[in-house]
C-alpha cells in the first residue's frame, strides 16, 4: 500500500503533530551527533579518532534504533539495528536501573567480530525507562592471537564478552573491568575507549531526558513509530526509482588460503528482487563457511548490503529500524555470509567489503544514471610490536586501493566502499617502530575505459633500526589484502584494473594475505590494485590520456597498448595522426 | 587617532570608523568588486572621506579583512604552484585522508589539489619522527627539480618534507638553494607555515599558502600605494584568521593565515560586548542571510582550531575541503540564515536548507523573483518582521507572496494551516542551529548554560530568544545597531601572532632544555613578526602546551609560565592538565599518561575594550519608546498574541520591559518571548533574562 505524506500526518490523538515530529526528529539526530562528537574527543585510540571506526545511536524504550551518528563504521549499523531487543532477552527491562551500563562484543549480537565492543546505557526519567544510548568502537585490541589471521574458531580471536554490567547504578563494575584489562594487550587504551563510550552514552542520556521535558513527551514511542514509518516510506520511494525485476550478479574474490594449496576462490552469488514495496536480497549460492577467519555474521552482511542499497538509490534515508521493513535478506545459515557460532570471523571485512559493489553491479542495469565500476577495497594491515622501553603498539594504518570509474568521471584514489580515514605516515612512525619508505600511486594500475579507474597505491615499509631508536625485536605485520587473485572488474566495456600484490624483500607472496615477522633488514611492500574502467577505451578523449601520461598515472606504453593513443615519450606530445591510425585498427 | 575597520564580504564591503576623541561610530557600505577587490576598498574610503574629510589621512590605523585568499582558492585564480617533497610521498595531496565526502554516495569528490601531479616533485632526503636524519639532503636532486620548475614556468613553490615540523634544516637548505638558483620564485616552507605533524594537512596548508602568495603580494602592493596617494600615514594591518592583526609583511609571508580574515570580527565584538556584563562564557551568534556563525568565548579567550579548510565540496562537511590548518578562531559555521529555503524532504518532513535564496532572488516576500519559502518569509507571516520597516523601510515586504510560498510548498503538503507551517519553519531552524551549537560544544567542551548569548547580524536578534531557550542559555545581549555590530570586532582586535609546533612526547620524558630552546625559538620568530605590526613593545608573550592522555590525539591547551620549562614541574603540569580536562569533560583519569602534542606561543597586545559612547541616563520608561502593539505568533501558546512593539533608538538606559515584545531598529528586529524580562544598559545594549530552566521548559515548545 502506498503511503502519501497525507497519510503520515493522520492524527488519531496519540500521534504528536507533524511539527513536533520535525523538531523532535531534528533533536534526536542531534543527540546522536553530539554523542559522536563526545566519543571522538574523549577516545584514546587512533582507531576511533583518526579512522572514525565507531558509531553512536539512540533507541526508544522498545529497543528500536531511531537515529545514528552520520559518521559510522559500515558494519556497526548492523549490530545497532538488532542488539537491544536481543539484550532485553537477557536483561529484561524491569531489571534495569538508572546508572546501569552494559558491555558486549559478542560477534553474533553486535557487528560480527570481537574488536567491536558495544556499550549500552539505559536512560531513565522519573524512574521510568525511556530509551537507551549506545555506542560501539572498533577497539585496538581484544586479546587472543595477534591479528588472528589463521584462526579456525572464534575462541582464538580474543576475549568474548557476553552482555555484562559495566556499571551498576552508577558504580563501575571493577570485576568486569579487571577481567578485560587482564586479557588485552593495551589495557589503558581499551579501558580509555570504554570510558569514552560511557561518556558519550551519558551525554545521550542527559539529552534524551531534556528532549522529553522540552516537548512534554512521556516517551519516544509515538515519535519513533512515525519516524520509522516515514523512513520505510522514503526508502520505498527511492526503490521505486529502480525498474522492478530480479537482478543477478556473481563475483569471484580473492581466496583466503595460499594459492599454492588447494583453496577455492570465494564466490558471491547475489540475486536482488526489486518489487513495489521491497528489496529482497538472496545470497544463496555464495561460498560455504570458510576455514579461515573471514566468515560474516548476518548482522554484518545486512549492514554492508544496506550500504550498497543506499549507494544504489542515492537518496538520503536515515539509518533506523524503518529500513528493515523494506529490505529482506535471505542467506542460508552456516554459509559464509551467515556464519554460525563458533566460526572464525575476525577478518569478516575482507569478503564483506565486496558486498556493496556486488549488489551495485547486479542492480546496475536498473540504476537510471549508472553505477560505479569495480573498486579495490580497503586492506587491513596491523603492525604489532614494542618500543625499546617496552611500550607496546598495535597500529592500523587502513590503506586502500583505487576506486572504480564512474559514469561521468574517473575513479578517485583509495576510498571505496569503506570510508575510513588512513593513518598519516608521520603519525604511524610516531606510533609504531617503522619507517615508511614510500607511499605513492602506482602508474597503470587503474583500469582503462572511457573513464579510468583510480590508481592503486604502493606502500614500502620496514622496521626502524635499533641504532636509530627503533626496536630490536621483530615486528609482526598482518596484511589482509584484496584484488590480488582477482582484479577489479571494469563495466560497460571498461577494462579491469591491475592486480595487487604483497612482497617481502621483493618476493611476491602467493596469497592475498600475510602474517609476517619483519626483522631489521626486511622490507614489506604492499601494492594495492586500482579501480576498474568505465565504458569503451576508444571513447576516452586522447587529450585525457595524454594528461594522464604527463601526470605519470599512465605510461606512454600503456597509452598505446590500452587506449591506442600515441604519445611521444620524449616530448609527451600527442601524435594525433598516429593515434587515429592506431585506434582505427581496433 | 581614528581607527578604520574595513571588511570585504561576499556582497558588501563594510567600513566602520571609530572617532578616537568622541567615541562616535560611523558605518559605511559599498558593493564588493570581486574582480578587483581593492576598488571597493578605495571607493568606500572616498565615501568616508566625503562624509568626514580627513578620515583617511588622519587615521592611525586601517584594519583590513579580506576574502581574497578564500575566493582565489575556490575560484582557482592562484599562481602556478609546485610542491617539493620527500621521495616517495608526492601523492599525499592526491590521496588526502582516503575519505569520501559522503559515505552513502560516490558522486561527490573533494576539491582537486591546487595544481596537477606533474608539478609535484620529489627530492632525496629523509628525517625521522624522532628527529634523527635517515638520509641527508642530496642537493643534486634539488638542483634537478629547480631545472624542472624553470622549464614549467612555476611561479610559487611549496616545500613540505617529511617530519619537517620536527627539524626544518632540510627545508631551509632547499629554500637557500632555490634562492640562489631561482630567486624570482615565491617559496613557502611547511616548517614555517604549519610546523605540525600529519603530512597531508601540512602539505595542503603550505600549498594553499604558495598558491595565493603572488596574488596577495600584488593586492597589498596596490593597496599600499593607493593609501599612500591618499596621504594615509597610519598603520595598515590585516586581520588574520586567528582574530589578531598583523602587518602587511606577515600577510605577504603567510597569506594562508588570511583564509578566515574578518570572520572572527563577530566573535571579537561579542567578547568585548559580553565583557561589559562580566560574563565568563559568551556565545556569539551572528545570523545573516545565508549562513550563521557562532562562537563560544570562555574566560576572555577566543577558542582556536587547527582544522580549518577552504573550498569545501559539500557545504560545511568537515573533511571535504583543502586543509588550511593554521591557527584560526574556532567558529561554528551553520548553513542556516534568513534566506534558507524550507522544503518537504523525502521523509515527508520539513527541512531547512542547505539551499538558500540568498540576497538574489531572495525570500519570496522580497518580490525579487524568489518563489521558494524561506525563513524570512516565515518570520514575516508570524508577525515578527514589520513589512513596512524592513531595512528601515527601504524594502517593503510582501505578506501575500510569503503566504503563497509557505502555503503552496509547505502548508498544503503537510496538511497544516499556513501559520502553523510558518511556525514549523521558525522553530525548526532554531532547532537546527541549536543542534550545530550542541555538537560543536560537545567536541570542544564548555557550558552554554552559563553563557550570555550575544546576538547580531540581520536575523540574529529575531531568532536568539528561541535558540537560547533550546540551549538553556539564560541571558541575551543585543547591541545597538545589531545588524552591523559584528564589524565592531575590527576595532577591538589585538595585534597578535600565534605559532604552534608539534612535539609528541610523553610529558615525563620531555627534556626541559630542549623544550626551552624550542619555545624560545618560537617566541623569537613571533617577535620578528610582531615588530612589523606593533612597535609599542606592549605585546605580551603567552606560552602553552597542548597535552592529551597518551593515545588521544586532541590536546587541551594548558598555559605555562614564561620562565624556564624545567620550573614547570612535570607533576604540576600533569595536575593542571587533569584539572583542565575535568573542567572540560566533567571527569578525568588518574591512571593515564599525559603526552605533549604541541607547543604554542602567542605574542599579543591586549585586546581593546569597546569604548562605546555612554548614553545619557534618562528618567524615561520603556513606554515612551513603545510604538504600539501587534499580533505575533507565540510558540508556547500556539496562537497569535499581542506583542508590545518598541522603537529601539528611543529606548533609553535603565528602562525595562517584559516579553512578549518586539524591538525594531533599522537593520534588525529583536523578538522577546513570553516570560522574559528585558532591560537597557548604559550603552544601549538590551539584556534579556530568560525564564529559568524549569520554567523555560514549560515555556518552551
Amino acid at each position: 500500500m502506498m503511503i502519501g505524506p497525507n497519510d503520515l500526518k493522520a492524527n488519531d490523538g496519540t500521534m504528536p503533530d507533524p511539527l513536533t515530529i520535525d523538531a523532535v526528529w531534528e533533536r534526536v539526530r542531534s543527540i546522536a551527533t553530539e554523542m559522536g562528537a563526545t566519543l571522538m574527543r574523549t577516545s584514546f585510540s587512533t582507531s576511533a579518532r583518526l579512522n572514525g571506526d565507531y558509531t553512536c545511536a539512540v533507541f526508544d524504550d522498545r529497543g528500536r534504533m531511531l537515529a545514528q551518528v552520520v559518521q559510522a563504521g559500515a558494519a556497526h549499523l548492523g549490530g545497532m539495528l538488532t542488539i537491544v531487543p536481543a539484550f532485553f532477552e537477557r536483561y529484561p527491562r524491569e531489571t534495569l536501573q538508572p546508572g546501569d551500563a552494559f558491555v558486549t562484543n559478542d560477534p553474533w549480537l553486535g557487528a560480527g567480530h570481537t574488536p567491536d565492543i558495544y556499550v549500552l546505557t539505559p536512560v531513565f526519567r522519573h524512574a521510568r525507562l525511556i530509551g537507551l544510548a549506545g555506542s560501539c568502537i572498533h577497539h585496538v585490541d581484544v586479546g587472543g592471537r595477534r591479528s588472528a589471521a589463521d584462526s579456525c574458531e572464534v575462541y582464538e580471536e580474543g576475549l568474548i564478552i557476553p552482555p555484562l554490567r559495566l556499571y551498576r547504578a552508577g558504580v563501575p563494575n571493577e570485576d568486569v573491568l579487571s577481567f578485560i584489562r587482564a586479557n588485552v594487550r593495551l589495557p589503558e587504551i581499551v579501558v580509555g575507549d570504554l570510558r569514552a563510550q560511557i561518556a558519550s552514552n551519558h551525554v545521550g542520556a542527559t539529552r534524551l531526558v531534556e528532549l522529553l521535558e522540552d516537548y512534554q513527551l512521556d516517551d519516544l514511542v509515538a515519535v519513533g513509530d512515525d519516524i520509522i514509518k516515514r523512513t520505510a516510506h522514503a526508502l520505498r520511494e527511492a526503490i521505486r526509482g529502480l525498474d522492478p525485476g530480479t537482478y543477478r550478479n556473481e563475483a569471484c574474490i580473492d581466496r583466503f588460503g595460499d594459492a599454492s594449496v588447494d583453496s577455492a576462490p570465494i564466490r558471491i552469488a547475489i540475486s536482488v528482487e526489486v518489487t513495489e514495496s521491497k528489496l529482497i536480497v538472496d545470497l544463496t549460492g555464495s561460498s560455504p563457511r570458510a576455514d579461515g577467519p573471514i566468515n560474516v555474521v548476518l548482522n554484518a552482511t545486512r549492514a554492508y548490503l544496506l550500504h550498497g542499497i543506499k549507494l544504489a538509490t542515492n537518496t538520503p534515508v536515515p539509518n533506523n529500524v524503518g529500513i528493515m521493513d523494506v529490505f529482506e535478506l535471505r542467506v542460508p545459515a552456516g554459509s559464509l555470509f551467515n556464519a554460525t557460532f563458533p566460526a572464525p570471523v575476525y577478518w569478516r571485512m575482507q569478503p564483506a567489503l565486496h558486498l556493496p559493489e556486488t549488489l551495485l553491479r547486479a542492480l546496475e542495469p536498473a540504476i537510471p544514471d549508472g553505477s560505479i565500476s569495480g573498486s579495490s577495497p580497503h586492506w587491513f594491515t596491523v603492525i604489532h610490536g614494542a618500543w625499546p622501553d617496552g611500550r607496546r603498539f598495535a597500529s592500523w594504518p587502513h590503506w586502500a586501493g583505487g576506486m572504480g570509474a564512474r559514469p561521468d568521471r574517473d575513479g578517485r584514489m583509495a576510498c571505496f566502499p569503506a570510508d575510513i580515514a588512513d593513518l598519516p605516515c608521520e603519525t604511524l612512525e610516531h606510533e609504531a617502530s617503522v619507517i615508511v619508505e614510500r607511499r605513492e600511486l602506482i602508474p597503470d594500475s587503474g583500469g582503462p575505459g572511457r573513464y579510468r579507474g583510480g590508481c592503486g597505491q604502493r606502500i614500502v615499509i620496514r622496521p626502524l633500526p635499533a641504532e636509530l631508536g627503533g626496536s630490536s625485536d621483530p615486528l609482526l605485520a598482518t596484511v589482509i589484502g584484496a584484488r590480488i587473485d582477482e582484479p577489479s572488474p571494469g563495466i560497460r566495456g571498461g577494462g579491469p584494473a591491475a592486480r595487487g600484490g604483497i612482497y617481502v624483500n621483493g618476493q611476491r607472496l602467493p596469497a592475498s594475505r600475510a602474517q609476517q615477522l619483519l626483522s631489521a633488514e626486511d622490507t614489506l611492500t604492499l601494492e594495492m590494485g586500482g579501480g576498474g574502467g568505465y565504458g569503451p577505451v576508444l571513447e576516452r578523449d586522447p587529450a585525457a590520456v595524454r594528461e594522464d601520461v604527463v601526470n605519470g598515472l599512465v605510461s606512454a606504453e600503456a597509452a598505446l597498448r590500452d587506449y591506442g593513443v600515441v604519445i611521444d615519450p620524449a616530448t609527451l606530445s600527442l601524435d594525433v595522426f598516429e593515434t587515429e591510425r592506431a585506434r582505427r585498427g581496433r | 587617532m581614528d581607527v578604520i575597520g574595513c571588511d570585504i564580504g561576499g556582497t558588501f564591503t563594510d567600513f566602520v570608523v571609530l572617532d578616537g576623541s568622541t567615541g562616535e561610530l560611523i558605518v559605511e557600505k559599498v558593493l564588493t568588486t570581486p574582480d578587483d577587490p581593492a576598488q571597493a576598498v578605495l571607493s568606500g574610503l572616498e565615501r568616508l572621506e566625503a562624509r568626514r574629510p580627513g578620515s583617511v589621512a588622519g587615521a592611525g590605523r586601517l584594519i583590513h579583512g579580506t576574502t581574497l585568499v578564500v575566493n582565489a582558492t575556490i575560484e582557482r585564480k592562484g599562481a602556478r604552484t609546485a610542491l617539493i617533497t620527500t621521495r616517495g610521498f608526492r601523492d599525499a595531496l592526491e590521496m588526502r585522508r582516503q575519505k569520501r565526502v559522503d559515505f552513502y554516495e560516490y558522486r561527490t569528490d573533494p576539491p582537486a589539489p591546487l595544481g596537477p601531479r606533474q608539478y609535484r616533485y620529489e627530492i632525496d632526503e629523509r628525517m625521522l619522527a624522532n628527529g634523527r636524519v635517515l638520509l641527508p639532503l642530496d642537493e643534486r636532486s634539488v638542483r634537478h627539480v629547480v631545472g624542472e620548475l624553470l622549464k614549467h614556468e612555476i611561479q610559487s613553490v611549496a616545500v613540505s618534507l617529511l617530519h619537517a615540523y620536527r627539524d626544518p634544516r632540510h627545508e631551509r637548505a632547499v629554500k637557500r638553494l632555490l634562492g640562489q638558483l631561482a630567486p624570482e620564485l615565491f617559496v613557502s616552507l611547511s616548517s614555517e607555515v604549519l610546523p605540525e605533524v600529519r603530512e597531508f594537512e601540512r602539505a595542503s596548508t603550505t600549498v594553499v599558502n604558495a598558491y595565493v602568495q603572488p596574488l596577495v603580494a600584488r593586492y597589498l602592493a596596490v593597496l599600499e600605494r593607493a593609501l599612500a596617494e591618499r596621504d594615509f600615514g597610519g598603520n595598515l594591518l590585516l586581520m588574520l584568521s586567528a582574530g589578531g592583526m598583523a602587518a602587511v609583511s606577515t600577510a605577504r609571508a603567510f597569506p594562508v593565515r588570511l583564509v578566515e580574515s574578518g570572520s572572527a570580527a563577530g566573535a571579537l565584538a561579542a567578547r568585548a560586548l559580553g565583557e561589559l556584563t562580566g560574563a565568563r562564557e559568551i556565545l556569539s551568534f551572528d545570523m545573516g542571510g545565508t549562513t550563521s556563525k557562532a562562537c563560544l568565548v570562555r574566560d576572555g579567550l577566543l577558542p582556536m582550531t587547527d582544522e580549518l579548510e577552504v573550498a569545501r565540496a559539500s557545504g560545511h562537511a568537515r573533511g571535504s575541503g583543502l586543509p588550511a590548518s593554521v591557527p584560526s578562531v574556532d567558529l561554528m559555521e551553520i548553513g542556516s540564515g534568513g534566506g534558507s529555503i524550507a522544503k518537504i524532504n523525502a521523509m515527508g518532513l520539513l527541512q531547512i536548507g542547505p539551499e538558500s535564496a540568498g540576497a538574489s532572488p531572495g525570500p519570496a516576500c522580497y518580490r525579487r523573483g524568489g518563489s521558494q519559502p524561506t525563513v524570512t518569509d516565515a518570520d514575516l507571516l508570524l508577525g515578527y518582521l514589520n513589512p513596512d520597516y524592513f531595512l528601515g523601510g527601504e524594502l517593503t515586504l510582501d505578506r501575500d507572496a510569503a503566504n503563497r510560498a509557505i502555503g503552496e510548498h509547505l502548508a498544503r503538503p503537510l496538511g497544516l494551516d499556513t501559520t502553523l507551517a510558518a511556525w514549523g519553519v521558525h522553530d525548526l531552524v532554531n532547532e537546527q542551529m541549536a543542534s550545530a551549537v550542541r555538537a560543536h560544544v560537545a567536541e570542544r567542551g564548555g557550558d552554554v548554560g552559563r553563557a550570555v548569548l550575544v546576538a547580531f547580524g540581520g536575523a540574529g536578534p529575531l531568532h536568539a530568544d528561541g535558540l537560547a531557550r533550546k540551549l538553556r542559555v539564560p541571558r541575551l545581549l543585543v547591541p545597538l545597531r545589531a545588524g552591523v555590530a559584528p564589524t565592531l570586532g575590527f576595532l577591538v582586535a589585538p595585534v597578535a601572532f600565534d605559532i604552534v609546533r608539534s612535539v609528541k612526547i610523553p610529558l615525563a620524558s620531555a627534556d626541559p632544555a630542549e623544550m626551552d630552546s624550542m619555545l624560545e625559538a618560537m617566541a623569537a620568530e613571533a617577535e620578528v613578526v610582531m615588530r612589523e605590526a606593533d612597535r609599542s613593545g606592549d605585546a605580551e608573550l603567552s606560552r602553552a602546551v597542548d597535552i592529551c592522555f597518551l593515545g588521544q590525539g586532541f590536546g587541551l591547551t594548558v598555559p605555562i609560565g614564561n620562565g624556564p620549562f624545567g620550573l614547570e614541574r612535570e607533576a604540576d603540569l600533569a595536575k593542571r592538565f587533569v584539572e583542565v580536562y575535568r573542567e572540560r569533560y566533567g571527569y578525568a583519569y588518574a591512571d593515564q599518561v599525559p603526552e605533549i602534542l604541541a607547543a604554542r606561543v602567542r605574542l599579543s597586545t591586549r585586546h581593546g575594550s569597546l569604548h562605546l559612547p555612554r548614553l545619557p541616563a534618562a528618567e524615561a520608561s520603556a513606554l515612551d519608546a513603545r510604538k504600539g502593539r501587534r499580533l505575533a505568533f507565540s510558540g508556547p501558546d500556539r496562537c497569535f498574541v499581542e506583542f508590545d512593539v518598541y522603537d529601539r533608538p528611543r529606548l533609553t538606559p535603565g528602562s525595562t520591559f517584559v516579553g512578549p515584545a518586539i524591538v525594531e531598529e533599522r537593520e534588525s528586529t529583536l523578538v522577546i518571548g513570553r516570560g522574559a524580562t528585558a532591560s537597557v544598559d548604559g550603552y544601549g545594549n538590551i539584556l534579556v533574562d530568560l525564564p529559568s530552566s524549569g520554567r523555560a521548559a514549560r515555556e518552551r515548545v
